[in-house]
């Protein structure tokens, strides 16, 4: 009887040891997680991710500079250029704008070592089949008297009037139409 | 006599095959510096501006020459000094504004920007070197070939 009581007295002190140990605990900081409640990086691995910018991740980079490179890149053709010239109503005269872009043209013709311009009239649908097919000739011819008349050599203009068969804005007959009444001009 | 009759008729099959092959132009040299040759046919021409390019010509640029070709689709490639390349095939067809084109570069520098071709399908344009194929996927393209050995002088 007494072996059991000492057991007791010896099994509750064990007991009280235990837990007044684990309350030492309960007040510990945690010294190595982060001491904000959320980490700081979880903003980071929730954001969508990007793999590359651009059409392709191997495309993105540009190429490196090679000094022998040079002279190929060099010698690459000028980019083919295409222009619209607006005219006034049933005239081969330009609108305002297009006197300022026509500029731009012939800049671009004279920029090239051989260039070759393909100038193609066009008119609204006011007016006859016949009598448009004249007009975007004179329209074509004006642009090609405008080329010659700023050097440039005659043996690389090609024109042609197309009248009011290639609409670029589709109209009913007899519309007048100002972004019908144009040339095109191809420059390569 | 008959194997000269198959003979004759092969003969001029090929005639009219490599005459259909060579009735259009598939683009015009636009830049030129110094002095270039193009191989058509087994003989030589000296490149000039404007020149039409075909099938199968094989051009060969000097030292301190270059030679640039827009092609019908506008693509457009240089090619530096000492290059030797050619035009294995080319197809464009403007209505479609579809085709595919093979160049071989043996020797040089050859840059390449795509045109139609390229913008409809990226793998259309092929660049050949002496190792390996390349497609422009990039719609750029610059490559270079060094010569294995250098020739005696």
């Amino acid at each position: 009887m007494m072996l059991t009581h000492i057991f007791r007295i010896l099994s509750f002190l064990l007991l009280s040891v235990l837990i007044t140990g684990c309350s030492g605990y309960s007040s510990a900081v945690n010294s190595f997680g982060p001491e904000t409640p959320t980490s700081e990086m979880r903003e980071e691995i929730e954001a969508p991710l990007v793999l590359a910018e651009g059409e392709s991740a191997f495309c993105a980079k540009p190429v490196e500079a090679d000094p022998e490179m040079e002279p190929a890149i060099a010698a690459l053709p000028a980019e083919p250029y295409r222009a619209r010239l607006y005219f006034i109503f049933d005239t081969s005269t330009f609108t305002a704008e297009s006197e300022a872009a026509a500029q731009k043209v012939f800049d671009e013709i004279k920029a090239r070592q051989i260039a070759e311009a393909i100038v193609i009239g066009h008119t609204d649908t006011m007016g006859s089949e016949q009598y448009n097919i004249g007009l975007s000739e004179r329209r074509a011819e004006r642009v090609r008297q405008e080329l010659i008349r700023r050097g440039i050599p005659e043996n690389i203009i090609t024109t042609k009037g197309m009248g009011e068969s290639e609409l670029l804005i589709d109209t009913a007959d007899e519309v007048a139409e100002a972004r019908n009444r144009r040339v095109e001009i191809d420059v390569r | 006599m008959v194997p000269k009759k198959i003979v004759l008729a092969l003969l001029s099959f090929t005639l009219l095959f490599s005459s259909t092959g060579y009735a259009q132009s598939v683009g015009v040299v636009k830049t030129l510096l110094g002095d270039v040759q193009l191989s058509r046919a087994g003989e030589f021409v000296k490149v000039g501006l404007g020149d039409e390019v075909f099938i199968d010509d094989a051009l060969h640029t000097d030292s301190n020459s270059s030679v640039g070709i827009l092609f019908n689709d506008n693509t457009r490639i240089g090619a530096g000094p000492n290059t030797r390349f050619s035009i294995d095939s080319y197809h464009f067809d403007n209505q479609s504004q579809q085709g595919q084109a093979d160049l071989s570069i043996v020797n040089g520098t050859l840059a390449l920007v795509g045109g139609q071709l390229t913008a409809k399908r990226l793998d259309a344009v092929k660049v050949h070197t002496p190792t390996t194929t390349l497609t422009v996927s990039c719609s750029t393209l610059s490559v270079k070939v060094e010569p294995l050995t250098k020739e005696a002088p």
